[in-house]
């Protein structure tokens, strides 16, 4: 935990120690419920949990993270459950002012205690010093196409569109305002939808996923014959479940850690289980 | 011009508060906010769920689910505010103010145009949108970037509390 917190959350300072201690709760609370997840029958990995983005980052120690080692001391053995069992405990770095129901992202589990919620206490979102709280991404449509194509070979499904101008719209969204079905027409006329989990990987720009799927599409900008598609969006991550830049925001207000795990994981409750 | 000299401003502001803008600690600790003020906080966030955040408000068709109907604000009872908590302090430096939220996002995707990870961010405070430049704990780490700027042309920037 000490290598993990400061990786996850950045290696804050006092006024973020509330954050920090929601931080080593929640990545303990993970770290526990995914024990044996890589590890089981024929297809075991002989591992736990990855050290990267797809479970949690670790980096060793850092010289500078002595008040990330401090929340994990303070809060030794604290977990989170709902009804006495260890919660799947997801997190992302910015929700942008709205965090996303866990069953429309992972999609094959209903999770109770990760509902959407505003990330607004009547002020304003408490994610906003965030640096990716808002953007605006520009994606060369050419290059848009050949990942659709790509994507479409991968899956046995060649998408049937033609090189040229076309539309992009987002048809459908989530009550948070995330895209649910984005529908993109080439220049003749052929129509693909894309569905919520494709949407990030496809829109991927200079080899890295879109931010966030809560995004609304600008105006198209020409340059030569050559199309770029404008996407105004905020937020970074899935959205799922505490938001780290909304607890770093929550604990500079006067919040403390189990008041942010309670807003962002609900009806949940921390027990002190060693 | 104007975006170039953001754009090194903005590198100035990453050397001065270092990673995350968030390795300062404070002058001192923020309030600690009582249990029946976090109670209605909580309450409000689930209530305005629903409600469009700030960048989907101009899209021409917005299209909700149909299946999940966005929460109505009508529907609880005209009763928006829960009187939220008082919030600590911070300072930030302002680079532009306006009268419209609108013409303060527009000012705001400019300058994101041609930096996405520029720190910029927008709040209202005293009738007025404004366009907003890092966090700072103490008045005396946001003079120190009010300076800077100021150096590189910014004769308006100023420090706002809020």
């Amino acid at each position: 935990m000490h290598g993990v917190v400061p990786a996850e959350i950045g290696s804050l300072g006092k006024s973020e120690f509330e954050a920090l201690k929601a931080q080593a709760v929640a990545s303990r609370t993970y770290a526990l419920k995914k024990l044996g997840g890589n590890n089981r029958g024929k297809d075991s990995r002989g591992f736990d949990i990855r050290s990267d983005i797809y479970d949690q980052t670790y980096h060793g120690r850092r010289e500078n993270s002595e008040w990330a080692i401090r929340a994990v001391n303070a809060t030794k053995g604290e977990v989170i459950t709902f009804n006495n069992n260890v919660i799947e405990c997801y997190f992302h770095s910015t929700c942008g002012g709205r965090t996303e129901s866990g069953h429309n992202v992972f999609t094959n589990v209903q999770f109770p205690y990760l509902q959407g919620i505003a990330d607004d206490f009547g002020k304003r979102d408490f994610c906003e010093d965030s640096p990716h709280y808002r953007w605006v991404e520009k994606i060369n449509a050419s290059e848009l196409i050949s990942s659709l194509r790509e994507f479409g070979r991968q899956n046995n499904n060649n998408h049937p569109l033609a090189p040229g101008l076309f539309e992009l719209r987002v048809s459908e969204r989530f009550p948070s305002g995330r895209a649910k079905s984005v529908i993109i027409v080439d220049g003749k006329n052929n129509t693909i939808a894309l569905e919520p989990n494709s949407i990030r990987p496809l829109f991927q720009n200079e080899n890295r996923s879109l931010r966030s799927s809560l995004f609304r599409v600008g105006q198209p900008i020409d340059r030569g014959g050559n199309r770029e598609i404008v996407l105004i969006g905020a937020g970074f991550g899935h959205g799922v479940g505490m938001c780290q830049w909304g607890a770093i925001g929550m604990s500079r207000k006067g919040y403390s850690y189990d008041q942010m795990l309670r807003h962002y994981y609900r009806e949940t409750e921390l027990k002190k289980i060693y | 011009m104007l975006f170039s000299r953001l754009r090194i401003c903005y590198f100035l502001i990453i050397m001065v508060m270092g990673p995350g803008c968030a390795s300062t600690p404070r002058s001192e600790r923020p309030t600690t906010i009582d249990e029946s003020q976090f109670r209605k906080g909580l309450e409000y966030s689930r209530r305005i769920y629903g409600k469009p955040i700030d960048i989907l408000k101009e899209e021409p068709h917005p299209l909700p689910s149909s299946r999940e109907k966005p929460h109505s604000i009508a529907s609880s009872g005209g009763k928006r505010s829960p009187n939220p908590p008082h919030l600590a302090d911070g300072f930030a430096v302002q680079l532009a103010s306006f009268q419209s939220e609108s013409n303060a996002n527009k000012f705001l995707i400019q300058q994101q145009e041609n930096d996405p990870n520029l720190r910029l961010r927008i709040r209202r405070h005293q009738g007025l949108w404004r366009v907003l430049l890092g966090y700072f704990a103490s008045r005396a780490e946001a003079e120190r970037t009010r300076n800077k700027v100021r150096s590189l042309g910014y004769n308006d920037a100023w420090i706002i509390r809020f």
